[in-house]
């Protein structure tokens, strides 16, 4: 029998704190469920060797009556550009520095703070930059939905293991949307917090301005629960028993919905997620966005300035080392200038008050995350492929922004992006979970 | 060659970097792309 799906956060906390479960077994559980599915997943690149030790103190913890809580004992996974002590960050990369990491990432450390168990390192598209790029050490993580599908990146690793059921829980970064847009794939929460919300010590820089880390989650109440440990004040899982009566709810239906690249299964399922939110008490009013395109060119300077800066050394003494996928995406910025850097930085605080003034009129915005579903892997064989999508703005802007499950369009994920003030994880995080619980889509998982 | 290919080429140069030949068409379509991206933003009302 294969091994099922490992549980919630929420029952496995219950059944580790009146002893029907210890978090040694629940290892043994998630280890289970890798070892039937990744095969053809390829979530994981790397185990942790301090789990069972961290599982063990878990259970002794409980044991003494020391509950350091909701994720007292609960597994997670680690994106492969975050450091994790005794492994190496690989970045996807063989051009990579192969040494192991002295020390955890602050949000890691965070997690483990909180009586979490450091699972294992999980794929991710080299540097962060682009792929799926099949020459690389590691092969492409797999659409659980549809294998010949891709995940979408960066954090592909991160929503791939835990839309197999391999994790619940899992620690991605999102530079133009690579936590959001794979967690949309894939059918499973992603969240973007504000800008500096969750530090970035520990984790490899993209872009520094538009960088951030997060949580990739099953659930949005497991997401709120990570949320509230790798940010402390966030105060999210608290307000989620809130409903959405009584909020009004911005819909930048134009923003997405009038690209010819939008699949019209997604504006479908977008227009559906806005009426499920009607019927939940929320009031819908149509909101404008700042022009898409701006913010998107902006995002983009940024990005490959900045990314080439970065590696440039690595590219003139280890560039044989690297994918061509990201080796051409980063080249291909050679030709921006400071001037444009700046001019392009000195846009994004405009933006930025475009959209608070869009927030001024509602509690938060809701947009579609991708425009289409996941492409198939055979598409990037023929050359470059777009993936439209809507989520590198909010790395401008800053402002929270979370995926979460919308339906299926061709029996594959997509999401819809709820975008809150700044600060307001907990607001975004409560309208996805009403929602989440409006539409039941959040149960549907993949036939694995 | 196109200008757009010789200036990328020369760019990488500058840099003491090289474009393979087979690295040539996807980067320069991305840098093409970032012209017109780094256009709209100098182009937009500050």
């Amino acid at each position: 029998m294969i091994a099922p799906p490992v549980p919630s956060a929420a029952q496995a906390g219950a059944k580790l704190r009146d002893g029907r479960l210890t978090a040694a077994r629940l290892l043994s559980l998630h280890r289970d469920r890798i070892a039937a599915v990744d095969g053809r997943v390829r979530a994981f690149w790397a185990m942790d060797p301090r789990a069972d030790d961290a599982a063990a103190r878990a259970d002794a913890e409980l044991a003494a009556g020391q509950d350091r809580g909701p994720l007292h004992g609960i597994p997670f996974a680690v994106k492969d550009m975050i450091d994790v002590e005794g492994l190496p960050t690989t970045n996807g990369s063989r051009a990579a520095d192969p040494a192991q990491a002295a020390r955890d990432a602050e949000a890691v450390r965070r997690l483990i703070e909180a009586g979490a168990v450091p699972l294992g390192k999980v794929a991710t598209y080299e540097w962060g930059f682009v792929g799926p790029d099949p020459g690389l050490a590691q092969p492409p993580a797999a659409n659980p939905w549809n294998l010949a599908h891709v995940t979408g990146g960066s954090s592909s690793g991160s929503a791939a293991a835990v839309a197999a059921g391999m994790a619940r829980l899992a620690l991605g970064s999102d530079t133009g949307g690579s936590i959001r847009a794979p967690a949309a794939y894939c059918g499973v929460v992603g969240v973007k917090p504000t800008r500096g919300r969750v530090p970035g010590e520990g984790i490899a820089a993209l872009s520094p301005a538009l960088d951030h880390a997060g949580p990739v989650a099953a659930t949005v109440a497991e997401a709120a629960l990570m949320l509230d440990a790798l940010a402390p004040g966030a105060g999210a899982a608290s307000r989620l028993a809130g409903s959405a009566r009584g909020l009004t709810l911005g819909y930048a239906r134009d923003w997405f919905a009038a690209d010819p690249a939008c699949d019209a299964g997604v504006r479908r399922a977008m227009d559906d997620a806005a009426s499920a939110l009607s019927l939940a008490g929320a009031r819908i009013v149509e909101v404008p966005l700042p022009d898409y395109a701006l913010m998107e060119a902006a995002g983009a300077v940024m990005i490959h300035v900045e990314g080439l800066r970065r590696h440039e050394a690595s590219l003139r003494t280890r560039g044989h080392l690297w994918g061509r996928m990201a080796t051409q995406t980063v080249q291909g910025g050679a030709l921006l200038t400071d001037a444009d850097l700046a001019r392009a930085e000195a846009l994004a605080p405009r933006l930025a008050a475009g959209v608070d003034a869009a927030l001024e009129r509602c509690d938060a915005i809701l947009t579609a995350t991708v425009l289409t579903p996941a492409p198939p892997f055979a598409a990037f064989g023929r050359g470059a492929v777009w993936t439209p999508m809507r989520t590198l703005p909010f790395n401008l802007t800053g402002h929270p922004a979370l995926s979460v499950p919308a339906g299926l369009v061709g029996g594959l994920p997509v999401g819809m992006q709820i975008v809150g003030r700044h600060g307001d994880e907990a607001g975004i995080l409560r309208v996805a979970a009403a929602f989440e619980a409006a539409t039941g889509h959040g149960v549907h998982r993949p036939p694995l | 060659m196109s200008d757009d290919l010789a200036a990328l080429r020369a760019a990488l140069a500058a840099r003491g970097l090289a474009l393979r030949p087979e690295d040539e068409a996807a980067a320069l379509a991305t840098a093409r792309f970032l012209a017109q991206a780094a256009a709209l933003v100098r182009d937009a009302p500050q």
